[in-house]
């Protein structure tokens, strides 16, 4: 990481050698801005993380809260529910691709031409093909986001839950001021520790898109990787990389590092 | 400042000095004690690694045997396929050497290759094979200068097809960039295996159609070409032509192929000073030849998200009549065990443009050594033995040979060398560039766009130009 850090101030391209050492100061960090690839990259991820963080939050909540409320057979549910995130990311993308490809291969368009004698492209234009990445992480990480609320729901005090019982509340009273903000420790845990993984994608990129269609699933890890290695611009790669780095780091001390009150 | 936000602060200082702190101790020890090797890449995994042992008769000695000389050398499957494994394996036996082949899958090679060969110190490897367009390029710094081993040894290179040694394995000296991708330089490698694209047709579809097979002598001209494909096509049971197309890792092949057609030597990717010269009216008709098959319905718009292995998978299931692809695939799909329809498969000429260049281009790889390879001597030895005229010939069904004499043998038995010797003299070659890929996916990115209807012809080539240029001006080419 050190490695990284002092190669983000260098001229370091993988052709010549001798720029390992050539110093450029901050000349990588100014020309971010101006590059509309890293620009676009850094959009698409946003839209990405936010898309994909919600789902994954709402959905993990949604899971959790069923089965608390359904103790009989909860064990069962909750195995099922864990099983995407015990799956391989290798595995999970080239299942997603083989869901959503056209041609011979996909599954959903095999049953399209079936049944309605038509095919999507999904993966051949860009939002769609941003549609299906996001569907896999929201497919693997939902039960991330589900086994973290379904501890969360099992801390809450019984007796609280007792008294809300013995109560006329209702159940939409009972999610706002009793779930909720019991769970918002571990719903900022979540958070964070889903948006690490979601800055982090690759394997699903590389197996469902390539970065394509024209680039636009190129997210910024994707896009640091082939900074580096496809056009060999290493130095560069490495001053994006530590701004990612850097702001997980904010992100991470704002966030858990601070003492919560229920 | 109540007492409680005092305390509050106070810890959330102590925490974020603690989080600082322990990553930068964290690092410089991880830094100190981390043995040098590359980082593994978690999308790839090495698939096998073989070796062979020779094992050493103990014969009556006061001293004991010198323990066999070790090698190992990185491949993938591509330019590696069984046949020539197998022969990698008898040099262990005909050196008494330990050799250990790594084959590393094809996605994922370049990174790993990389990574080797810039290991400071003792590297990894000590015989790499080699891309020309898409490895050699970036590589070329890394890998150990071989005309003095040439000299020394005597070893006569002059069997080697000329494009193939020009293309494959030189580069001079401090130049950063190949515009034509034939400039001569030092030798860094010798070349080990031949390709062209070709077109690969389903012969009793083009039978029933009344179409006639190109020769040598009388090949396809390129609207000819595209009628044949026309006739062939049923929407959307089956198309009439599959080419790659895809953004990742590619080469815009059949419209670069159909830019050499058309241009001939006026097609150019760079001017002499390094800036884009593709925004050129033979670009723009190779392009609008292409559009015509998308939008008649000849090939499918969505192989613009298919990977590798798309075509040869959907010509065998009867989606695709006709392929054009790397001669190295296209030559499999001949094989019964291969292909359920290799009796009604032909491979074909490519066809040719008005100046009379084929709708191809050559490539091809070559084994070199990294200047960081432990064990050099044997190494060269190693890449004597496996690009001699007998190896060459023992793996050239699978892997076609670059020695004209290899050729002119198998050229008698079977057409596909002569063609391939026909190409090899005739056929353009891409620019030698490190960031090829780039340069390519920045053409590719507006093609798509232009093929899809959303920009025109004159626009994507504009963007691409000024694309291409913002990128060599970002990596110094030009000022």
């Amino acid at each position: 990481m050190l490695n990284v850090f002092r190669l983000s101030f260098t001229a370091y391209t993988i052709p010549d050698p001798l720029s390992a050492n050539k110093y450029i100061g901050f000349a990588n960090y100014v020309f971010l801005p101006y590059d509309p690839l890293f620009v676009r990259s850094l959009t698409v991820t946003g839209i990405f993380v936010v898309v994909a963080l919600s789902l994954e939050l709402i959905l993990g909540f949604f899971l959790a809260y069923l089965v608390f409320s359904l103790p009989k057979f909860s064990y069962i549910y909750r195995v099922i529910f864990s099983l995407p995130i015990m799956i391989m990311p290798l595995v999970s993308a080239y299942l997603f691709y083989m869901l959503f490809a056209s041609g011979t291969m996909g599954w959903i368009n095999a049953y399209l031409s079936l049944f309605f004698k038509t095919q999507i492209a999904w993966l051949s234009y860009p939002w769609t093909a941003l549609f299906v990445l996001i569907m896999e992480h929201v497919y693997r990480y939902s039960t991330f986001a589900f086994l973290i609320f379904f501890a969360g729901f099992t801390s809450i005090p019984k007796d609280i839950l007792d008294a809300s019982l013995m109560e006329t509340v209702s159940e939409k009273q009972r999610i706002r001021y009793i779930y909720l903000p019991f769970l918002k420790p571990h719903i900022v845990t979540a958070a964070v520790l889903l948006l690490i993984d979601l800055l982090k994608v690759f394997d699903s990129i590389w197996i469902i898109t390539g970065g394509g269609p024209e680039r636009f699933t190129e997210l910024l890890n994707y896009y640091i990787f082939k900074t580096s290695f496809q056009l060999y611009h290493v130095g560069y790669g490495s001053a994006m990389a530590t701004l990612i780095i850097i702001f997980l780091i904010i992100v991470t001390i704002l966030t858990i590092g601070r003492k919560m009150e229920v | 400042m109540s007492e409680s936000e005092k305390v509050n602060r106070r810890g959330f200082l102590k925490y974020a000095a603690t989080t600082v702190g322990g990553l930068i101790v964290g690092g410089v020890i991880g830094h100190l004690l981390a043995p040098r090797a590359p980082a593994e890449i978690s999308t790839v995994m090495v698939t096998e690694v073989k070796t062979t042992t020779k094992t050493v008769t103990q014969t009556v000695s006061p001293t004991p045997t010198a323990p066999p000389a070790a090698i190992r050398i990185l491949g993938t499957e591509g330019p590696v396929p069984p046949a020539v494994e197998k022969n990698i394996n008898k040099f262990g036996e005909v050196a008494n050497a330990d050799v250990t082949y790594e084959s590393f899958p094809w996605t994922g090679f370049h990174e790993k290759g990389t990574m080797s060969l810039t290991l400071p110190g003792k590297g990894m490897y000590d015989a790499v094979v080699i891309n020309c367009d898409w490895c050699f390029p970036a590589w070329h710094e890394y890998l150990e200068p071989l005309d003095e081993y040439v000299k020394r040894d005597n070893f006569d290179t002059s069997d080697f097809l000329p494009n193939a040694i020009k293309h494959f394995c030189m580069w001079p000296k401090g130049m950063k960039v190949k515009p034509t991708g034939l400039e001569e330089g030092e030798l860094l490698g010798l070349p080990h295996l031949s390709d062209a694209m070709f077109f690969v047709i389903r012969k009793d579809l083009l039978e029933k159609a009344g179409c006639r097979l190109p020769t040598m002598d009388d090949p396809y001209t390129l609207e000819e070409f595209k009628e044949v494909c026309k006739k062939l096509s049923n929407p959307p049971e089956i198309y009439g032509l599959g080419f790659y197309h895809q953004e990742e890792g590619g080469m815009p092949d059949t419209w670069t192929a159909l830019y050499f057609a058309i241009g001939g030597e006026k097609a150019r990717w760079f001017n002499e000073d390094l800036t884009a010269a593709i925004n050129n009216e033979y670009a723009k008709q190779a392009a609008e030849f292409l559009k015509d098959f998308y939008d008649e319905g000849i090939t499918p718009l969505y192989q613009i998200e298919q990977a590798w292995g798309w075509l040869e998978e959907n010509f065998k299931a009867g989606k695709l009549a006709a392929i054009h692809s790397w001669g190295l695939g296209a030559l499999s799909l001949k094989d019964p065990s291969y292909n359920p329809l290799w009796d009604k498969t032909e491979l074909v000429l490519p066809p040719v443009g008005p100046t009379g260049t084929p709708l191809t281009y050559y490539a091809g790889w070559s084994w070199g050594i990294p200047k960081n390879a432990p064990n050099k001597e044997l190494a060269w030895e190693f890449l004597k033995w496996i690009t001699a005229p007998e190896q060459q010939e023992a793996h050239a069904i699978q892997c076609p040979p670059t020695r004209i004499s290899v050729l002119n043998k198998l050229g008698k038995e079977r057409e596909y060398y002569n063609w391939l010797r026909w190409v090899a003299e005739r056929a353009r070659v891409l620019p030698a560039i490190p960031q090829l890929l780039e340069v390519n996916r920045i053409v590719f990115t507006q093609l798509t766009r232009y093929w899809r209807g959303e920009i025109d012809v004159d626009t994507a080539f504009e963007t691409a130009e000024d694309e291409i240029n913002s990128l060599m001006r970002r990596l110094g080419y030009i000022s």
